[in-house]
């Protein structure tokens, strides 16, 4: 059966065929060994019952409380074949500052993720997340955020591709002066399928947000980018902003960009600014004529696009691991 | 062997219909300083680009020769690897590429070695302390945020580091201050060793008074007018470039 995800807040023209994405229903898990690391022992994997109470049919998860965090959380997953459907609740406590990096490998037929946060007062938690080291058919990641005031939550993802990937990301500004803000980078190769939903409500007073995306497709890569500020009411002397940035490889790669701001309040700033490109003549030239070959260079200009994200994350054998993905990226 | 470094002969190149060079010969030798001066529009920079191989630029005629190899067909990335360098009149930002970074594969692929990262970067800070440049620069995206002194500073320092036997520098020294000029001369003087050589296309006698220049050439509409001593750069300080055209009418 087929469902319908991504739906965008405000459809427009069918054809143009951004208005949802669709995802195939499982009938039933595929079984497979399912292993799931996680770097500090305070924190607690979620009983299966649990799961099971929540509406969200999950095989693993870990429920956090960033007051119990002795510093940076790992958690790894890692499938050899079976379905994985991971669910984690994040409290991030009144007052703490913390950091999770959340991975995921091997071969994962159908990947399931979501992530629920609640970030109290005062908080400010950094959550990041790698996609794509595993090999997956079909792959959703979710996150469900709820920021008080005067919170601050930043989401660092890389999406390294899957047959077909959807991310989505719906974050309520609740509290007065609370932020968000997303800051992601993309690769897409061959025929790879990425949608990509960020969906930010500024429910609270003096509100700040924002996005941005940017990254590289080649072959015959598609990426649909749908980001959503919506400025409720309340949400008066709130800030928003967008920004996305696509390098083009290939002829073959489709790129369709859906900003959408949306107000119903008055007092509010919100902006966007979409960019979509072959790369630039110049830049290769420049680095060309310092002696480094044109793959190379190519290689240096398509590394440059998610530097910004990757030299966020704090785990040297993870940024090894992003620059052998990109090796790769480029050969293929 | 012959002491010749660059031989560019007869050289015309255009960009879309336009043809900016209309026929433009050089020869440096190993060890000399030469200047390319001439009014704003003349050809300077394409001329600096063409030697450099840039795609932009299609050479209709003429050959470009380098330690007696014939570069002509040779891609930039080559021509680098044989020791040119071109100091861009415009340098390129390049959000998510640290300054140190893009210097350390720059001169991994000019030397074909490896350059381990402790040993590199206690020389590339020796190059910026010498330029008086701050070292956290280094760690900054190439060329972002830079005011336009220091982007030019960025340059000599990877002139600096990739010791090229001939720099190519684009006005380098335009929009510089008087001790930054000074700096920057110093730079080039320090590559300068008997043997490597430089191509200066400056506007300013300041930084030819460091530099000692020994031979001026005036480019004018796509065609060299003159060449001659560094005794031109006075005139043309004091009486602009009318003078050449007009005499070349005659
Ligand atoms: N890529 C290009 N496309 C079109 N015209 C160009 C290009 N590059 C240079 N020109 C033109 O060629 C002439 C010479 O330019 P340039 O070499 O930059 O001169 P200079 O450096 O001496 O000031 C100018 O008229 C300029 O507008
Ligand atoms: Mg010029």
């Amino acid at each position: 059966m087929q469902v319908k995800t991504n739906v965008l807040p405000a459809p427009t023209w069918r054809y143009i065929g951004v208005n949802y994405d669709t995802i195939e229903q499982l009938e039933k898990f595929r079984q497979g060994n399912i292993m799931a690391k996680c770097s500090d022992p305070a924190v607690k994997a979620i009983a299966p019952e649990k799961i099971a109470e929540s509406d969200a049919s999950a095989n693993c998860g870990y429920m956090i409380d960033t007051a119990e965090l002795s510093g940076t959380l790992r958690i790894e997953y890692f499938s050899d074949g079976g379905d994985l459907a991971d669910y984690s609740i994040i409290t991030a406590r009144e007052g703490t500052d913390a950091m999770a990096v959340f991975t995921c490998g091997g071969d994962v037929h159908f990947h399931n993720g979501l992530t629920r946060i609640i970030a109290e007062k005062n908080s400010r938690l950094t959550l990041i997340k790698i996609h794509g080291f595993a090999r997956s058919e079909q792959a959703v990641d979710s996150i469900l955020a709820n920021v008080g005031e005067n919170a601050e939550l930043n989401i660092i993802s890389l999406e390294l591709g899957g047959a077909h990937s959807l991310t989505n990301y719906q974050i309520e500004l609740d509290g007065e002066a609370s932020r968000a803000f997303i800051d992601s980078a993309c690769l897409a190769k061959g025929r790879e399928v990425m949608d990509i939903s960020y969906r930010i409500n500024h429910r609270g007073k003096n509100s700040v947000s924002s996005i941005t995306c940017s990254g590289a497709l080649k072959g015959q890569a598609r990426k649909t980018f749908k980001g959503t500020l919506d400025f409720r009411k309340g949400s008066s002397g709130s800030k928003g902003s967008e920004i996305e940035n696509v390098t083009l490889l290939d002829r073959g790669v489709v790129s369709r960009s859906v900003p959408i701001i949306l107000c119903t309040e008055d007092d509010v700033e919100g902006s966007h600014a979409a960019s979509a490109g072959r790369i630039d003549e110049d830049v290769l030239f420049y680095i060309t004529s310092r002696g480094i070959p044109m793959e190379e260079a190519r290689r240096l200009i398509v590394f440059s696009k998610i530097a910004p994200v990757v030299d966020k994350i704090p785990f040297e054998d993870l940024r090894d691991g992003v620059n052998i993905y990109l090796e790769n990226y480029m050969c293929d | 062997m012959s002491d010749i470094l660059l031989e560019v002969s007869d050289i015309r190149a255009s960009a879309g219909d336009k043809e900016i060079l209309k026929g433009v010969s050089l020869i440096i030798k190993k060890g000399e300083v030469h200047v390319l001066m001439g009014p704003n529009g003349a050809g300077k920079s394409t001329f600096a680009n063409v030697i450099m191989a840039h795609p932009g630029y299609t050479v209709t005629k003429g050959s470009i020769f380098f330690e007696g190899a014939d570069i002509s067909r040779e891609s930039a990335d080559q021509r680098a690897r044989r020791g040119i360098f071109m100091s861009f009149q415009q340098a390129v930002e390049i959000p998510g590429i640290t300054l140190e970074n893009f210097i350390r594969s720059s001169k991994a692929a000019v030397t074909g070695q490896n350059q381990p990262i402790l040993k590199f970067r206690k020389q590339l800070y020796s190059y910026m302390d010498a330029l008086d440049m701050k070292r956290a620069y280094a760690g900054r995206y190439l060329n972002v945020g830079f005011s336009g002194g220091e982007k030019k500073k960025s340059e000599i320092l990877q002139m600096s580091a990739l010791e090229p036997k001939l720099a190519i520098l684009d006005e380098t020294d335009s929009g510089l201050d008087v001790d930054a000029v000074k700096i920057v001369s110093e730079g080039v003087k320090r590559l300068l060793d008997g043997e490597r050589s430089v191509l200066i296309i400056t506007h300013h006698q300041r930084i030819l008074q460091a530099l000692a220049p020994d031979f001026v050439h005036v480019l004018v509409g796509g065609r060299i007018l003159m060449d001659s001593g560094a005794s031109l750069v006075e005139k043309i300080a004091s009486e602009g470039y009318k003078w050449l055209s007009e005499e070349a009418l005659v």
